[in-house]
């Protein structure tokens, strides 16, 4: 008998690992459709556009050569090149050699090339403030569950407001108190004009004053939105039976509230930052137009508005990939955290 | 049984041939006729791709509902008792064996097949508090069965409504018409529970637990009144539980089950006085006994709660034996057949002659030299 | 009932402590204040359009009319173009009003029938849902919106809805999902295929009514998206620049140097009434999660010993014994009082919802979570 039961337990927690490899086999399969839904309807769309877009984009810049339509045609796939099938995987092959085709505003420009200087500077101010931004946030709501019906309960109301508030408006708003009445502040671009990009005292200090404001803004409005999420779980999670039993066991109050409490209310707050990460590239566009700053958000716009179609592809595309990266980053990160979600039972 | 059974070992019958257990006549047989009948049911849970990967929650019962009788299947947690009554009521779907209703074998294919089987037999949740929607008030509750299986419209539905509550004994029934489940107390819901599986005019009841989740205090009031309802009603009954000592006040039969199957079977007085199965007397010696609170202690088998037995379907032997103060080679080698001991008991075990004279509830003095005989 | 009073029944009796008899969202602050903020806002989009002076197009290109500041001929002032702004704005709101209920509605009842039928019927129908909807969770909204919508232009607020519909649901849809996993497997959901009760009425009659305040939360939650949205793609200037709303303003303005002008109404009131519309929406919010939710409920409802507000996570007041100057027991004290100090835990009603990850924990942080950034996660760990 005590060898069958050692069948069970190993079977059992065999069983759990396929539960969790399989778990796993699945987030990856799902990652893999998105990628290729991503990629899809970045192919589809100069297709459902109106009008032949190779031919008007040729119309609209005189200056462009005819080998330029060429390109053209050959990134898009249009007319002369074979099934739409054989189109589509020549276009893959192109996206996964890193070929997204050249720019057409600063042709004969790679677009892989201007998003490699855009990038970079909405990664570093966005991403610091939202890393800023939920630190701050995640403290402040498990404070202020702990300290219910204190002080902090009583900003609860402005912090709705802030939440509620688009930021882009936010935005204007400091523009114009901090930048424009009282001088501050710089208001627009990145960095001063005149000075010249890379790693010297000046450029970095510019860059670092001019990127108060959008930081500003970013942290004003997400904190407040980690905050409440944070205390609204941590009040839940204060509630139930097991943090009574700590308190019960004569734990201080501080480990009550920190090793018990707030690591499991944590939990959608450490996804959700995970996947704001990834909302790093998209989310700030409107910020990123108020500023004049040369993030990847406002080469967006800009080739939108210009009809830079080769451009607008290719920032579609690296913002789908970088949504799609926080979310494995986000699956994993709560594969460690949660000790639930690594052995499933039978379900 | 006489006396002489308490003091030799009660199996003399040993010697006759070992009998499949549904050749032993159920002590609720007398009650009425026979209802409803399970054949050889047996339910299995996939768990992994092997071949062994499979969990045998209930393996090979037998049982038989009778009118106004009360079956009692009791067993712990995992036994597979509520697994039983999930089949019996048609919400899972049987590995192998059949069911019979009124000799006839049901086959529930579709919706209207299996609203005529909930026609006849109702099944009763063992949670008060979950089993009840909290959106909806008891009228809702009450008048939805009776719409689907009475088919009554209009003023009638108000007098079968009426007629249910006052069945229960919830009174007044227009207060308690108009109530939501949160505002009654557990044994209210419980009735009211009670009340809706009646409103289906069923001819056979299964209590999974019903009392299970009540305060002590109102467990008897209850089991009355389901033992009113069975006679009142002529229902047949399958009462399932943990509690052996309510099986014993409340059953006609009592089967015990462990590990998915039935180890012992018999009128429930003489299971629970006489426990000739090891695991019945570990049950019944369990029980509290104001008289006696030392009994506890002088069972054999182990009480600790340790890995139960292999559920796998393919390991062989005794599902008891790791358990058991009397397992030996052969019960972990072969599992053992059921017993007869009389014409209505049955135990599954190799060892009765050595299992019986333990514990005697009522023959405690007599019993100290037998124990010393094996 | 066990005749020996716990410390707990006995600590409640001595323990002042506002009573909610009635948890309508009628008696919630937060809700209240949400709900009459909204309230405002729905009669200014009824009647803001006849109420407004101007017809908010008309030009007047007199020197001193361009960005001239509030007086009483206009109340928030002009534009550039000399149109008024207080008429624009009448008009605008009900344009983003309309908008955002219209989007919420069709987004909420996309996400009702696929996150029900996702939770209920299970299986590959499951599978197959949850993958569609991780799909659009994972697509980038805005610049998706920015280019299918700059490709629209002129076809007035129709495509915007469409859009942001098809984009909005996935969250809800996700949620419900979710709460739906939960009740199917609850027992009365058994008890009613007991009864004998077809799929369909279960559905609609047994699960569906669990979920209103979640559904509500949702729809909520949905309008505030619509809206924000709505309102920067107008401030991009994406879509039909003609049609005026909150965002059409703020769009004017910014094209219009408004910021270096100095004109703040031009660009502060649109602004401050989108950001009121979306606060009375959040409030509103709260009040439907402490609904479901009690331990949300307000700090009204919190125990105060001895005139001390006691917070959940404080120490254990211990009992003492009083001791006067001499040295002995003082008697006289009532010992109830000293009974009082123990920790009694307030609004302890277990949601059956179970644990953490689920809608437990309010839709609203759900939805923030949700909103701020598309879950993608496990459809299947929240079922559990």
């Amino acid at each position: 008998m005590a060898a069958s039961n050692d069948n069970d337990h190993s079977l059992i927690s065999r069983f759990g690992e396929i539960k969790q490899m399989r778990f796993l086999a699945r987030r990856l399969g799902f990652y893999v459709v998105a990628l290729f839904a991503a990629l899809t309807i970045n192919f589809f769309i100069p297709r459902f556009l109106p009008g032949n877009i190779v031919e008007s984009m040729m119309a609209k810049y005189p200056s462009l050569k005819p080998s330029a339509q060429r390109a053209l045609e050959i990134l898009f796939g249009i007319g002369h090149n074979g099934s739409l099938l054989h189109q589509y995987i020549t276009y893959l092959g192109q996206i996964f050699t890193g070929n997204l085709g050249l720019d057409l505003l600063q042709f004969p420009i790679p677009v892989i090339d201007i998003i490699k200087n855009a990038l970079p500077w909405t990664l570093v101010l966005v991403g610091t403030a939202t890393v800023i931004s939920w630190v701050l946030g995640t403290g402040l709501g498990i404070i202020a569950a702990w300290r219910r019906g204190g002080k902090l309960d009583q900003l609860l109301p402005a912090l709705s407001f802030l939440q509620a508030t688009p930021y882009f408006f936010l935005a204007l708003i400091l523009v114009w108190l901090l930048a424009l009445r009282f001088h501050v502040l710089p208001a627009q671009q990145g960095f001063s004009n005149g000075l010249s990009i890379g790693f010297n005292w000046a450029f970095i200090l510019s860059a670092a004053r001019h990127s108060l404001l959008p930081a500003l803004t970013i942290v004003l409005t997400s904190t407040a939105g980690w905050m409440l999420q944070m205390r609204n779980v941590m009040i839940t999670t204060i509630g139930e039976d097991y943090v009574l039993a700590a308190q019960a066991k004569g734990l201080s109050p501080k480990r009550v509230v920190f090793t018990y409490a707030a690591r499991n209310a944590i939990l959608p707050s450490i996804s959700g930052f995970a996947l704001a990460l990834g909302f790093v590239v998209s989310g700030t566009l409107l910020m990123e137009i108020v500023f004049n700053y040369p993030g990847i958000g406002l080469t967006l716009y800009n080739s939108v508005t210009s009809n830079d179609f080769p451009l607008t592809q290719g920032i579609f595309l690296i913002i789908s990939l970088t949504v799609l990266a926080a979310n494995i980053l986000a699956d994993v990160l709560y594969v460690i955290v949660d000790p639930r979600s690594r052995t499933r039972a039978v379900a | 049984m006489t006396k002489e059974t308490h003091t030799k070992p009660a199996v003399s019958k040993l010697d006759s041939e070992p009998i499949e257990s549904n050749e032993v006549a159920s002590a609720a047989a007398s009650r009425g006729p026979l209802v409803m009948r399970a054949e050889g049911i047996s339910k299995d849970y996939r768990i992994s791709r092997k071949a062994e990967g499979v969990i045998s929650a209930v393996k090979n019962v037998n049982l038989a509902l009778y009118a106004r009788g009360v079956v009692a299947v009791v067993g712990e947690s995992g036994s597979g008792k509520s697994t039983i009554a999930k089949l019996l009521s048609g919400h899972e779907k049987l590995t192998k064996g059949k069911i019979f209703l009124d000799g006839a074998e049901i086959q529930v294919g579709n919706r209207s097949d299996f609203r005529r089987f909930k026609s006849d037999v109702q099944m009763v949740f063992q949670d008060p508090f979950a089993s009840l929607n909290p959106v909806h008030t008891i009228r809702y509750h009450l008048e939805r069965p009776v719409k689907l299986h009475q088919k009554t419209k209009g003023a009638e539905v108000e007098t079968e409504l009426l007629g249910l509550i006052n069945q229960v004994k919830l009174t007044p029934p227009d207060q308690f018409l108009a109530k939501y489940p949160h505002e009654l107390s557990g044994g209210q819901r419980q009735r009211v529970s009670i009340a809706r599986a009646l409103a289906a005019h069923p001819r056979v009841l299964l209590a999974d637990e019903p009392v299970s989740m009540l305060d002590v205090s109102i467990r008897l009031e209850i089991l009355s009144l389901l033992d009113d309802l069975r006679e009142r009603l002529n229902l047949a009954m399958l009462y399932i539980t943990h509690d052996i000592a309510s099986a014993r006040y409340f059953a006609d039969e009592i089967l015990v089950m462990y590990g998915g199957e039935i180890v012992e079977r018999g009128p429930a007085e003489e299971v629970t006085q006489k426990p000739l199965h090891p695991y019945t007397q570990l049950l019944v010696s369990s029980s509290p006994d104001p008289d006696d609170l030392g009994s506890t202690l002088k069972t054999g088998a182990t009480t600790v709660a340790r890995q139960a037995g292999s559920a796998l379907t393919n390991s062989v032997g005794c599902r008891f034996s790791d358990r058991c103060p009397f397992a030996d080679d052969k019960c972990t080698s072969a599992s053992p057949p059921h017993v007869m001991v009389g014409s209505n008991r049955s135990a599954a075990c190799w060892h009765l002659d050595k299992a019986v004279p333990i514990i005697h509830l009522d023959a405690r003095k007599e019993t100290v030299s037998d124990t010393n005989k094996s | 009932m066990s005749k020996v009073e716990s410390p707990r029944l006995i600590a409640q009796g001595a323990i002042k402590k506002k009573k909610r008899t009635m948890p309508s969202i009628l008696m919630n602050t937060k809700a209240k204040v949400g709900a009459v903020i909204i309230g405002v806002f729905v009669v200014i989009a009824i009647i803001g359009p006849i109420l407004a002076p101007y017809n908010p197009s008309t030009q007047n290109t007199q020197a001193n009319l361009s960005v001239a500041a509030p007086s009483l001929s206009h109340l928030f002032g002009t534009d550039q173009l000399g149109r008024d702004v207080f008429s624009q704005i009448l008009v605008g709101t009900r344009t983003t009003m309309v908008l955002g209920l219209v989007t919420g509605i069709i987004a909420t009842a996309l996400s009702i029938i696929i996150g029900v039928s996702a939770g209920f019927l299970g299986g590959l129908w499951d599978e197959f849902l949850s993958l569609f909807s991780n799909v659009f969770l994972v697509i980038p909204a805005l610049p998706l919106l920015i280019v299918v919508l700059g490709e629209f232009p002129g076809k007035g607020e129709t495509p915007t809805i469409i859009l942001l519909s098809l984009l909005g649901w996935p969250w809800g849809a996700r949620v419900i999902r979710a709460q739906t996993l939960s009740l199917r497997s609850r027992d009365f959901i058994a008890a009613s295929r007991e009864t004998g009760e077809k799929t369909w009425r279960i559905i609609f009659f047994e699960v569906i009514p669990n979920e209103v305040s979640l559904i509500a939360a949702s729809f909520v939650g949905t309008v505030l998206y619509a809206i924000g949205a709505s309102v920067g793609l107008d401030f991009l200037g994406v879509g039909n620049t003609t049609i005026w709303s909150l965002g059409t303003i703020l769009y004017w303005a910014q094209n219009g140097n408004a910021l270096q002008l100095g004109a703040w109404w031009w660009f502060a009131i649109p602004g401050v009434f989108v950001a009121l519309i979306g606060t009375g929406l959040v409030l509103l919010n709260f009040g439907l999660d402490e609904l479901g939710n009690p331990r949300l409920r307000d700090a009204a409802t919190q125990t105060r010993i001895n005139g001390k507000i006691w917070r959940p996570a404080d120490p254990t007041p211990v009992m003492r014994s009083h001791v006067d100057n001499k040295g002995t027991k003082d008697q006289r004290r009532s010992p109830k009082a000293n009974l009082t100090e123990d920790p009694v835990r307030l609004n302890q009603v277990h949601s059956s919802n179970g644990h953490l990850g689920q809608n437990s924990m309010g839709s609203t942080t759900v939805e923030n979570q949700v909103r701020h950034n598309s879950s993608t996660l496990s459809l299947d760990q929240e079922g559990q």
